[in-house]
């Protein structure tokens, strides 16, 4: 099978977006294979076929780009490759997709590493986040086309989106909440509790204004509308991005986030070095957050070591 | 009917001070508001006595620690301010000039704003507008319940406030509100053959040092 790589997205004009890749050296036929771009709003898909098989063509020019205007829409494409007569395929990259973006430098790269191990491992806690729809079809319940809004709140078909379905599938990560300030507004209509915080985040995903996250306490959050992205020569590096704590009685909260049962039952938020002392070195939970900082060693390989 | 301001203190002289005619046209107010919403069907904001079985919040405003917060769509009342008209001489009328029988007598204008919130502006305008709707129709039993004179025929619809003027913070609208805002009149009288009227009168002249 072909290895796609270096897929570039490159343009200077609104109007189209070019998309180049190579693949690496290879012994194959390359006439055997047909390569496909997909394409999605959303970095998790769903993607769907630009352009029809291709063979030995490395070049597509999209010019059915949309959002372009938008300063924060992205489009993402990944390249399928398939052996012509067979089912056999394969898709580069193989997580996400790739999009019209600088390429981060080593010292980026480190900068974002180390942060993300700081989450990970010390300051962070398991999140997740269920990107939002920018695209796609239309609410059919809740959508009125001639006034372009919502006419309705509560619709288990877009959870108040105007987008079918809302979000898409969630994403794990290591975030850091801050605590918000408990407040209550004492307003004419009544009382409201309102939150506002403020998350930090490593440089994956790349985190939209609406997006919901969701803390292992199911606790939720709309990305509000102030998100600082810390970049170095343009890639970025990590995320510091407004929170608002979702009413409890949205639609928001009627959205599944479906953990195994084993890991429901097992989950641990916060990093386990955390909950252990160091020193107490026979402790079976310690070995297993250096596994989780310094890799997991396969049981053969350890033996292979002895 | 009646009403619930119960007075701190016993009134120590027979004479009863006239009830609240603002708070008994507040009640009836809320009262036909939550009739209206209470047959509706489910799904479509039915009131419900019971907090958590209620689909809308129907209250006067600053409600006291509602057990459940944070909960849309909310209607809640708020009287606006109270003005006698001077629709009498003295705002007063004497029966015969040879007797001191007076009966006092007003027209207090007055108007009542109704906050409509839910997360979606259109959704606020859309129970706004069954509301300024249904107002016409039971205009007569507002007013015999409320004891009111009059219910202004110029109802107005607020327009909807702006994204996070309610609640700041969020990307999305959140809490949308549209008012209605209805200008009515209620009459009040004091006849002074009420039982003990005079011996009130006098007791708060000779307080004051006057004959």
């Amino acid at each position: 099978m072909l290895k796609v790589t270096n897929i570039r997205i490159r343009s200077f004009d609104l109007g189209y977006l070019d998309i180049y890749w190579d693949i690496s050296p290879s012994f194959e036929d390359v006439l055997d294979f047909e390569f496909v771009v997909e394409k999605s709003d959303n970095e998790f898909g769903p993607y769907f076929d630009l352009t029809v098989p291709m063979i030995n063509q490395y070049h597509v020019r999209d010019t059915t780009v949309r959002g372009q205007f938008n300063y924060y829409n992205k489009i993402y494409y990944r390249v399928r490759v398939q052996r012509r007569g067979d089912s056999e395929q394969e898709v580069w990259p193989k997580v996400g997709g790739a999009h019209l973006a600088a390429l981060p430098d080593l010292a980026a790269l480190e900068m974002a590493r180390l942060n993300n191990l700081r989450l990970k491992e010390f300051s962070g806690r398991k999140i997740w986040i269920f990107p939002r729809k920018q695209s796609g079809q239309r609410c059919g319940v809740c959508w009125d086309q001639v006034s372009q809004r919502r006419t309705r709140s509560g619709c288990p078909t877009c959870h108040d989106t105007s987008w079918v379905g809302g979000y898409h599938a969630p994403v794990q990560t290591y975030g850091m909440i801050i605590s918000p300030n408990e407040q209550t507004i004492h307003a004419n209509f009544g009382d409201v509790q309102n939150e506002n915080t403020t998350l930090l985040v490593g440089n994956y995903p790349e985190i939209s204004e609406g997006d919901l996250i969701v803390e292992a306490e199911n606790i939720r959050w709309r990305v509000a509308s102030a998100l600082s992205k810390i970049k170095k020569a343009r890639a970025l590096v990590r995320q510091q991005v407004a929170l608002h704590r979702i009413p409890a009685s949205d639609i928001e909260y009627r959205i599944p986030l479906n953990l195994a049962e084993d890991e429901l039952k097992n989950l641990i938020a916060s990093p386990e070095r955390n909950y252990t002392n160091p020193q107490t070195l026979e402790s079976a939970k310690l070995s297993n957050t250096l596994d989780n900082v310094f890799g997991a060693v396969p049981v053969e390989a350890e033996q292979s070591l002895l | 009917m009646t009403s619930a301001v119960i007075p701190l203190l016993p009134d120590p002289i027979p004479f009863s001070v006239p009830e609240d005619c603002l708070h008994v046209a507040t009640r009836s107010w809320l009262i036909w508001l939550q009739g209206l919403f209470r047959t509706r069907p489910s799904g479509y904001y039915r009131w419900d006595p019971s907090m958590d079985e209620t689909e809308i919040i129907i209250t006067d405003q600053n409600p006291d620690k509602v057990e459940k917060t944070n909960i849309r769509p909310i209607i809640a009342t708020a009287r606006g301010a109270a003005t006698w008209a001077g629709t009498s001489m003295g705002q007063s009328i004497r029966h015969n000039l040879a007797s001191p029988r007076t009966t006092y007598t007003d027209i207090i204008g007055t108007s009542m704003t109704l906050s409509i919130i839910a997360r979606e502006g259109l959704e606020a305008q859309n129970v706004a507008y069954f509301i300024f709707r249904m107002i016409p129709v039971f205009k007569s039993s507002i007013m015999r319940l409320g004891k009111i004179h009059a219910i202004s025929n110029n109802i107005t619809i607020t327009q909807e406030s702006q994204q996070g003027a309610l609640v700041p913070g969020s990307s999305s609208p959140e809490w949308k509100m549209v008012q209605v805002i209805i200008p009515f009149y209620i009459q009040d009288v004091i006849t002074a053959d009420e039982k003990d009227f005079y011996s009130l009168m006098r007791a708060v002249n000779l307080h004051m040092g006057l004959e």
